[in-house]
């Protein structure tokens, strides 16, 4: 399996995936939900840094402020390139499957680093927010995705050769 | 190629790490550079510019003259990343560094643009309903055009990841000496184009067929109508009764188009259609006084 054969089936994947995770019933199921958690999450961990916050679906209300977690800031973006390029990478199946499930907790926590950070600074440093919402964290999210798929990579290949089954998926 | 994965030729995880971080730390030192000397600014209008461009040679209903309030994306964090992580690659030459940055700029204005264009479309369908009550885009059409903004957000991101990937030390030595099949990659881009042409054709034909989109015709072209603008009018009355519309008016309305330009014969026919689709009273007797004004 070639390099170009991998970003074919990247390329693939991600607009498939991005398809898919914006028909309604996916985005009810799954997207919404996830925002959700999210959101939970960080007024969760806000809360444990001594920030009095509160979630309410995909709003953060924290002090006089709030925050909501829309589309492009709930993780799943980075989460949908992570598992393309788990997909499209010529591995065993529990190996992907593994990446996977793993990805989805990594992205989850790094996104809830993200979303604290962001209250933190819109709490404290306001005129920071775009900086942070937008040049920082957006590429931030990306390499920890590259990050978590080539600290994988790195273990697919020290867990033995890669079958010709595998090569060939 | 990836075979170089499994060989266990993967560069240690931190190392790429450490090189995103300084990728990091070199586009939000550009920030202000690209801020204060205007780049930014010059960059999004560019953008907004070349949508607006696209949206007012494409569009379908002649509605849109200029695009007041739209917001220009906020996604230049991808053009200052592309940058920096090119700069920071410092593995691999400058000719590949080069040519992989122009590559990926080229994508990621031309995602952008694409992103915007959809902006357009969408904003102006849901103004369009809002204050005329017409459905320029299909529900079908409006999700279509929604999710395929969200996949150009998602290919903006899925840039950064493949440039980190292909600036790695990890992709590029096992791709030298490979000489890419010029014959394959013609073939497959004409293959895609074939297909995507003819998705488009067979769209064009299903959305012309459906009514509501004849409905939005027609209120298209009492809206010309009204401002007697009756080139365009004719334009969007002829779609709407080519697809059968059962609009009265526009059959009336184009029959007083057709008699000002000394076709009687064919206001004649219109108004005959008019009465059959108006089947009663009021449009019965508004196409009798129109029959008397034409005369014999």
């Amino acid at each position: 399996m070639g390099g170009r054969r991998f970003l074919l089936l990247f390329v693939v994947y991600v607009v498939a995936g991005g398809f898919l995770l914006s028909l309604p019933v996916m985005e009810e199921g799954v997207v919404d939900p996830w925002t959700r958690l999210n959101a939970d999450g960080t007024a969760a961990a806000a809360r444990l840094i001594g920030i009095d916050a509160e979630a309410h679906g995909a709003d953060v209300f924290y002090g006089r402020g709030s925050l909501r977690v829309v589309v492009g800031c709930n993780g799943v973006e980075a989460l949908l390139i992570l598992t393309a390029a788990l997909l499209a990478f010529p591995a065993p199946w529990k190996h992907r499957t593994l990446g996977v499930a793993l990805g989805i907790v990594a992205i989850l926590g790094v996104n809830l680093v993200r979303l604290v950070n962001l209250v933190v600074v819109a709490k404290l440093a306001p005129s920071w927010l775009p900086v942070f919402h937008v040049y920082v964290w957006q590429v931030l999210i990306v390499l920890a995705a590259v990050g978590l798929f080539l600290a994988w990579g790195t273990y697919v290949a020290h867990s033995g050769p890669i079958t010709k089954a595998a090569r060939g998926a | 190629m990836l075979t170089a994965a499994p060989s266990r030729r993967l560069p240690a995880a931190p190392r790429e790490l450490a090189r995103g971080a300084a990728a990091l730390l070199v586009s939000l030192l550009l920030l202000p550079v690209w801020q204060a000397s205007g780049a930014g600014e010059t960059y999004r209008a560019a953008v907004v510019a070349v949508a607006e461009r696209i949206v007012l040679a494409t569009q379908h209903f002649p509605l849109l003259a200029s695009f007041p309030g739209l917001k220009p994306p906020e996604s230049d964090f991808v053009i200052l990343a592309t940058i920096a992580l090119t700069a920071v690659s410092v593995g691999i030459g400058w000719r590949r560094r080069v040519a992989l940055l122009l590559m990926a700029l080229a994508l990621t204005t031309a995602f952008q643009t694409l992103a915007a264009v959809a902006t357009i479309h969408l904003e102006s369908a849901q103004e369009m309903e809002r204050s005329q009550r017409i459905f320029v885009l299909l529900p079908l059409e409006f999700r279509g055009v929604s999710q395929a903004k969200m996949i150009l957000y998602d290919a903006q991101l899925a840039v950064i990841f493949v440039l980190f990937l292909v600036t790695s030390a990890w992709w590029k030595s096992p791709h030298e000496g490979t000489t890419p099949s010029r014959l394959r990659l013609v073939t497959s881009v004409a293959a895609l184009f074939v297909v995507l042409a003819g998705s488009w054709l067979a769209w064009g034909r299903f959305r012309e067929a459906d009514p509501r989109h004849v409905a939005a015709h027609a209120k298209v072209g009492h809206l010309f109508w009204v401002k007697r603008d009756d080139a365009i009018a004719e334009e969007q009355y002829r779609v709407a009764v080519a697809g059968r519309t059962t609009d009265p008016e526009v059959y009336f309305n184009l029959a007083g188009i057709a008699v000002s330009r000394g076709r009687r014969n064919e206001a004649a026919r219109l108004l005959r259609r008019c009465a059959e689709v108006g089947a009663n009273p009021v449009w019965a007797s508004r196409v009798r006084r129109a029959f008397e004004r034409i005369g014999p």
